[in-house]
C-alpha cells in the first residue's frame, strides 16, 4: 500500500463499484423521453390545442415510482453481488444538472417569457437553441461523474451530448418542442445503450448473489 | 535548537496504533467515503477474508472508531458499519500526522 494514503482513489474505486450495474444510466435513459413527453404536452399546451394538467399529473406520479423501484432493484439485484453500500447523503450537482435544472428550466422560461413579450414567438426562438443549452448544461454533469468516477467514458458522451444539441438547433421545426424532445430522445438511448453494455458487463463479473460464508476474493 | 525533522520523527512514537494497521487502515479509509457498508462490500473492496475483517472490526469497534448496526433485509441479517465522529477525527488526525511526517523526511 501507497504510504500516502489516496482518499481521493479509494472515492473514485467506490463510486465505480457501485454504479458499475448502469442502472442510473438506464433510469435516466427510461426518464428522459418522459420529459420529452411532457415538453412537448407543454408546447400543446402553450398553443391551447389540448389540456394536458392530468398527463403532466401522471408524469409528477412517475417520479416517486421511479425512485422506488431503483432501491428495489437494487437492493434485490446489485447488492447481494456486490455487497451493500450507503453513500453519503449530499445532493450530487449532478442531479442538479441532469434532473432539476432541466425539469425547473421550461416552465420558468416560459413564464418569464410570456410575462415580458406575451407573445409566443420570441418562446419559440429560445426554444429553438434550447437543445444546445441543455447539450452544454449536461457536459457539467458528465464532468461531475468524471470527477467522481474516474471514468473517461464520460467525456465521449459530453461530446454527443453538445454534437447533438448543436446540430438540432441548427434546425427550425414546425414545433418548437419536437427539437428539444429530439435531443432528449437521442441522449435517452445514448444513456439506455450505456447502461445496458454496464449492465451486461456486471452480470459477467457477478452472475449470482454471493451466499452466506463464501469467499468472495478473486 | 531542536530539528524540526527529528520532532517530526519523534511524532512517529505518537502515530495511532490501532489505525496504523494496514488491514485496519484500509477499513477505515472505505468507510470514510461512503455512509455505511455491509461485511460484503469491505470484503470485496479490502480483500480480506470474512475472518479476518471480523477481526479488524472488532478492534476498531472496541476503540469507538466504528459502530456496528444489525438489522433485517427481506428476512435476512444484515450488519452494517460506519465510522463514528471519533472514528472520522481518528483518521483525519492520522493521515494528517503521516502527511506531516513524510513531509519532513529527506528526499
Amino acid at each position: 500500500m501507497s504510504p500516502r494514503l489516496d482518499v481521493k482513489h479509494i472515492e473514485q474505486k467506490v463510486y465505480r463499484e457501485i454504479e458499475q450495474d448502469g442502472l442510473t444510466e438506464l433510469y435516466l435513459g427510461i426518464f428522459y423521453p418522459f420529459y420529452a413527453s411532457v415538453c412537448l404536452m407543454l408546447y400543446n399546451y402553450l398553443g391551447l390545442s389540448i389540456r394536458p394538467s392530468s398527463k403532466i399529473s401522471l408524469f409528477i406520479v412517475f417520479i416517486p415510482i421511479f425512485i422506488f423501484s431503483y432501491k428495489f432493484i437494487r437492493e434485490r439485484f446489485t447488492y447481494p453481488r456486490i455487497g451493500y453500500v450507503e453513500k453519503k447523503i449530499i445532493i450530487p450537482p449532478s442531479f442538479l444538472y441532469a434532473v432539476v435544472f432541466p425539469i425547473a428550466f421550461f416552465p420558468l422560461l416560459a413564464a418569464i417569457a410570456l410575462l415580458i413579450w406575451r407573445t409566443a414567438g420570441f418562446l419559440h426562438a429560445i426554444l429553438q437553441w434550447t437543445p444546445a443549452f441543455f447539450g452544454i448544461l449536461l457536459v457539467f454533469w458528465f464532468q461531475d461523474m468524471v470527477k467522481k468516477s474516474g471514468i473517461k467514458m464520460y467525456y465521449l458522451l459530453a461530446l454527443i451530448s453538445v454534437l447533438s444539441g448543436l446540430i438540432i438547433s441548427l434546425f427550425k421545426f414546425p414545433n418548437s418542442m419536437l427539437g428539444i424532445a429530439i435531443y432528449w430522445y437521442i441522449m435517452s438511448g445514448v444513456f439506455l445503450l450505456y447502461g445496458l453494455i454496464k449492465l451486461v458487463r456486471f452480470i459477467y463479473k457477478y452472475p449470482r448473489p454471493v451466499k452466506e460464508g463464501e469467499s468472495v476474493n478473486e | 535548537m531542536n530539528d524540526p525533522g527529528n520532532e517530526a520523527l519523534q511524532s512517529v512514537v505518537d502515530i495511532d496504533r490501532i489505525i496504523h494497521e494496514p488491514a485496519r487502515l484500509l477499513i477505515l479509509a472505505y468507510l470514510s467515503v461512503v455512509d455505511k457498508s455491509d461485511y460484503l462490500f469491505l470484503m470485496r473492496q479490502t480483500g480480506l477474508t470474512q475472518g479476518n475483517l471480523s477481526s479488524h472490526i472488532s478492534k476498531l469497534e472496541q476503540a469507538g472508531y466504528i459502530k456496528v448496526e444489525k438489522e433485517f433485509q427481506d428476512k435476512k441479517p444484515r450488519t452494517l458499519l460506519s465510522l463514528t465522529q471519533s472514528g472520522k477525527q481518528a483518521f483525519q488526525q492520522y493521515r494528517d500526522k503521516m502527511q506531516q511526517i513524510l513531509d519532513s523526511l529527506p528526499t
